[in-house]
């Protein structure tokens, strides 16, 4: 019996570790994202994760959660008409050498009501990109924090 | 990043300076950088106009190149953090456009030059005019470590990857 509370609680303490928070994403699927990713070499790997913050009145983001980029395509939720800061980060690791490294592309993001938005993910022999359209094929300009105070 | 590459970089901008000065501006990096050790040149030409290639970089460079780097590296008997800062700055011109990419290392490399205020520079690229909407780069930068960063420029003055270069694999 005790062993059984053992592996218990271990596996709740596990489940509740497991990592970051998941985005609740429960809104209409307004984003829908490709993502690529190839780390170029057999004793590395990449991974592709999409953290959601809100953004409020005074500019100041709020963390709601993150997305995994693991399967080619990915929809996503984010509020219409609601500012929304979007993190897309590439992690890397090598098998050999131990390291690791990551690397980000922010954007400030408004999506309209009603309208939906592809969005090409990619990370491919170290040289990675984020491009965000319109179903009309016009690109959404990526813009830093800093641009909600303009 | 590799702290292999950081030694290397840091040797390649010393040898740069030709152990007497750091070059202060990109004109004296050009005359000085393309003999140095562990510093080449390339020189490449594109099917695109000037004033396409030289919107890509305007647009490109500071998004992709300006930021802030932290990198560690851990031995059995060290550990080691580096801060990295970038600048990228692009010259638009009639006839040439130019970019300039800096380095500065805020923590965990000891300077022995006198640096400019951004930093070393890294490396210099000069996209040329030619005639019928061609255009000539010629980039000079560190030979050794910076594969990535080689490969994003090219990728901008052709038009065809215009991705970032993920700056946390160079030296």
């Amino acid at each position: 019996m005790r062993a059984w509370v053992f592996v218990l609680c271990c596996a709740g303490l596990l489940a509740g570790c497991g990592g970051a928070i998941r985005y609740p994403d429960g809104g209409e699927k307004n984003l829908r994202i490709r993502t690529v990713t190839s780390s170029g070499s057999a004793f590395s790997s990449v991974k592709a994760v999409l953290g959601v913050h809100a953004v409020d009145a005074q500019c100041k983001p709020t963390y709601e959660g993150v997305v995994d980029l693991d399967r080619p395509l990915v929809e996503v939720g984010i509020p219409p008409g609601r500012l929304s800061y979007l993190v897309f980060e590439f992690a890397s690791s090598s098998f050999l050498g131990g390291s690791r490294g990551s690397i980000k592309r922010e954007t400030l993001f408004r999506p309209r009501a009603g309208a939906a938005y592809d969005v090409q993910v990619s990370y491919q022999d170290d040289i990675y990109d984020v491009v965000i359209r319109d179903r009309a094929g016009r690109e959404v300009e990526l813009q830093g924090l800093g641009a909600c105070r303009r | 990043m590799n702290s292999r590459f950081a030694v290397l970089g840091s040797a390649a901008a010393l040898a740069a300076g030709c152990a007497t000065q750091m070059p202060q501006t990109a004109e004296e990096f050009r005359k000085v950088a393309p003999g140095a050790f562990l510093m080449k040149q390339e020189s490449f030409e594109v099917s695109r106009p000037l004033r396409d290639v030289a919107e890509t970089l305007r647009r490109r460079a500071p998004e992709c190149l300006n930021m802030t780097v932290r990198t560690t590296s851990r031995t059995a008997t060290s550990y080691q953090v580096i801060n990295t800062a970038y600048k990228a700055t692009v010259v638009p011109g009639a006839e040439r456009a130019e970019l300039h990419l800096q380095r500065k290392h805020l923590t965990g490399v000891i300077r022995v030059h006198q640096e400019p205020e951004d930093g070393h520079y890294l490396m210099v690229v000069d996209a040329h005019r030619l005639e019928r909407n061609r255009t000539r780069i010629q980039a000079i930068g560190p030979s050794r470590g910076h594969d990535v960063l080689w490969r994003a420029i090219r990728g901008w003055a052709a038009g065809d990857n215009l991705g970032c270069p993920d700056m946390t694999k160079i030296g």
